[in-house]
């Protein structure tokens, strides 16, 4: 690859299809970017030329099969994780990543001794691990008319890791989950047993069913029962559920300090 | 009375139960029905005392008729009973599954009336999940004893897993401590739960038949501490119970003391180092191709709660130790504490490259902190220490976190249980 003379700044639409357009060209062209950025990311800049990548699917989808033969199916999974992030920098990462993933093959994850591999890893571990945990914690709520609705803020941008999950444990039932973080939600229709991203604002808010006040208390109740008294340990609930969680649960950790069979 | 009281009753009756387990697979559901199994356990929330919650956990009913000395349900305590309807339990089960609180439900029972009525609660409940609501989430079911095993097996039918509690080790401690059960009979259940299992794995495999019964497999539970039996006869029990009933797990619980009574030993908490080296040992039994009679022997009835289990078989059985690494086979090579199936297959897969040495294992990743003072790698010895017995095990007993031994040796003069007596 040869160093341009003026150093370009490669700007993408934010989405993931939008980066492995990006990637794609600046493989292709054999051109190394100093940048690739997410438009609503980027700031002027005086220094660099700006080069606007359009979003082209097709261009994406023939990438990524080039990533999974050429590299590995593990290294694709990883750069869709670790773009999952939006951490600073990440597409830069990524970009080495590859670059040495096409030298080396799948061997590219045993170079620990390289800063990008490790970022690029230790940034999708990070993304697997809170959607593991989502998992567990999301909590659905009834609305009037029979959907599910559920509210999550997390930290990376795990909605298309839960979809799949969550279509095959309630794919009789039409739900959304909604991000209230990035403003987007991941809806479901049990008629049509697909899932789709959409934008939904943060104050979106559905009315709820006349019976899921009850069914909150009732599992309030229970969460307050199980508790074993003197033996609080907040640390460990903390450890595994941590507070920036809490607000969603419909539960309130704590409370079974208050609670008493009378 | 209000439904939300009888939750509160009925799920603090059943909280000290310590399988919270939603492990194991049964691949139940598709795209027509609510819900699905899945093999990595999600736990939804964690109580204040620190566990997860990984299942709807409680009781039908808690008012019983039989007087089981350690149980806090028994007949002649005095504390708030209630009972669920069928219809209830399954209803709160899928309120709660289709809000994502829990991954299933863990349905157990006192015995309200009798045995049979008391099943017949269970199996119209784990019925009406199935069938009505078409939910195909985890369901454990408890096996009452004494109840009709017809009953029984059509639950295992339905369930995911089942299990019936052996309670305690021995028959003459249920006899003492819970007359009314023994009758009832304990091992007949788990001996139909056990064959029916394994029938059913044939039927499918040749007849292509496709209901399961119980696919995720039988556990048990007993009671550490509430009775004198060593932990030799509770582990050559474990192995039976693993070696004839098919069982997939008995889980062991550190007795709490909850009742007054003179036929118990006053004990100042639950002995939970016990129970740990019990679970230590289960998983020797298991994973690591040990036998009950070599673990413990008449004499040396308990585990050394200084140094864990298989530490404690190395250093009585030293005249095999220290092992080469290069030649020692693999079923050695896992008797080596501080190496596991992994390390193990790791050595016989790397020596075949090339002879190791200390400094190879070490690139490999193989904690050798323990391992060290059992193993030579091309006739090298590396712990720091004469290979002495005493030594080993002053070095092995500072690694793990000192407490106090609750129990002293006991009398050990209990016949345990007769398996062969089941019929
Ligand atoms: S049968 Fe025994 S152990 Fe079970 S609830 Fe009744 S008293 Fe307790």
């Amino acid at each position: 690859m040869k160093n341009t003379e003026n150093k370009k700044v490669y700007i993408y639409d934010g989405s993931y299809q939008g980066l492995l357009t990006a990637l794609f060209r600046s493989f292709k062209q054999r051109e190394i970017p100093a940048k690739i950025i997410a438009k609503s990311k980027f700031r002027d800049d005086l220094f660099y030329e700006r080069v606007e990548v359009k979003t082209e699917n097709e261009k994406a989808q023939f990438f990524s099969s080039q990533i999974k033969e050429h590299i590995s199916a593990q290294a694709l999974n990883n750069i869709f994780h670790a773009y999952l992030s939006e951490s600073e920098k990440m597409e830069l990462y990524i970009f080495r990543y590859l670059f040495t993933g096409f030298k080396v093959g799948k061997k590219v994850d045993e170079f620990l001794t390289k800063d990008y591999v490790r970022q690029v890893q230790d940034l999708a571990h990070k993304v697997r691990h809170e959607s593991h945990r989502l998992k567990g914690l999301v909590r659905l709520q009834e609305a009037a008319g029979g959907k599910y609705y559920a509210a999550v803020e997390p930290d990376y941008k795990t909605l298309a890791l839960l979809a799949p999950h969550f279509k095959n444990r309630f794919s009789t039932m039409d739900w959304i989950i909604h991000d209230k973080k990035r403003e987007e939600a991941v809806i479901f229709s049990a008629a049509e047993k697909e899932w789709l991203l959409i934008d939904l604002e943060n104050e979106f808010e559905p009315e709820l069913s006349l019976k899921e006040k009850d069914v909150q208390q009732l599992w309030q109740a229970f969460f307050s029962a199980v508790s074993i008294k003197n033996r609080s340990n907040p640390g460990t609930q903390r450890q595994f559920m941590p507070k920036k969680y809490w607000k969603h649960l419909i539960e309130s950790p704590g409370s079974s300090r208050k609670f008493k069979i009378k | 009375m209000e439904l939300q009281k009888k939750l509160e009753i009925l799920s603090d009756a059943a909280k000290y139960d310590v399988s919270c387990s939603s492990s194991g697979s049964s691949g139940r559901g598709d795209s027509s029905s609510l819900g699905n199994t899945k093999a990595a356990g999600i736990c939804h929330s964690w109580t204040d005392d620190g566990r997860c919650v990984s299942l709807l956990k409680i009781l039908f009913t808690n008012y019983c008729i039989y007087d089981c000395q350690y149980c806090v349900n028994r007949a002649s305590n005095d504390r708030p009973r209630a009972s669920f309807t069928p219809e209830e339990v399954a209803q709160l089960t899928v309120d709660f599954y289709k809000r994502n609180y829990i991954e299933g439900l863990f349905l157990s029972s006192a015995v309200c009336r009798d045995p049979d009525w008391t099943m017949e609660q269970l199996l119209k409940t784990v019925q009406l999940l199935r069938n009505k609501y078409n939910y195909q989430g985890y369901i454990h079911l408890k096996a009452i004893p004494g109840a009709d095993f017809k009953l029984i097996y059509q639950a295992g039918m339905l369930a995911d897993r089942m299990s019936v509690n052996i309670e305690l080790p021995s028959e003459s401690s249920l006899e003492k401590l819970a007359p009314q059960k023994k009758k009832a009979g304990i091992l007949a259940p788990m001996k139909g739960i056990g064959a029916g299992i394994e029938n059913n794995i044939i039927e499918r495999k040749k007849y292509k038949v496709k209901d399961k019964f119980v696919p995720a497999g039988q556990s048990t539970q007993l009671i550490v501490g509430a009775s004198p039996e060593s932990d030799r006869q509770i582990i050559s029990l474990s192995e039976g119970l693993y070696d004839h009933f098919n069982l997939k797990r008995v889980y062991y619980s550190a007795y709490l003391p909850v009742n007054n009574s003179s036929l118990l030993p006053t004990i100042p908490g639950p002995p939970l180092k016990r129970e740990h080296r019990l679970y230590q040992a289960d998983w020797l039994l298991r994973f690591y191709g040990f036998k009950a009679d070599e673990l413990l022997t008449p004499g040396r009835e308990n585990f050394d709660l200084k140094i864990d289990p298989k530490a404690d078989w190395a250093l009585n059985n030293l005249d095999k130790f220290p092992v080469e690494v290069n030649t020692a086979g693999y079923e050695m090579l896992l008797r080596v504490p501080g190496i596991g199936p992994r390390s193990a297959a790791k050595i016989v897969k790397a020596r075949k490259e090339k002879r190791l040495t200390h400094y190879n294992l070490k690139k490999m990743r193989i904690v050798l902190k323990r391992a060290n003072f059992f193993i030579t790698c091309d006739g090298k010895y590396a712990a720091a220490v004469p290979f002495e017995s005493s030594v080993i095990y002053d070095r092995l007993a500072e690694n793990e976190s000192q407490q106090l031994s609750l129990f002293g040796s006991s009398s050990g003069s209990n016949q345990g249980w007769d398996l062969e007596k089941a019929k």
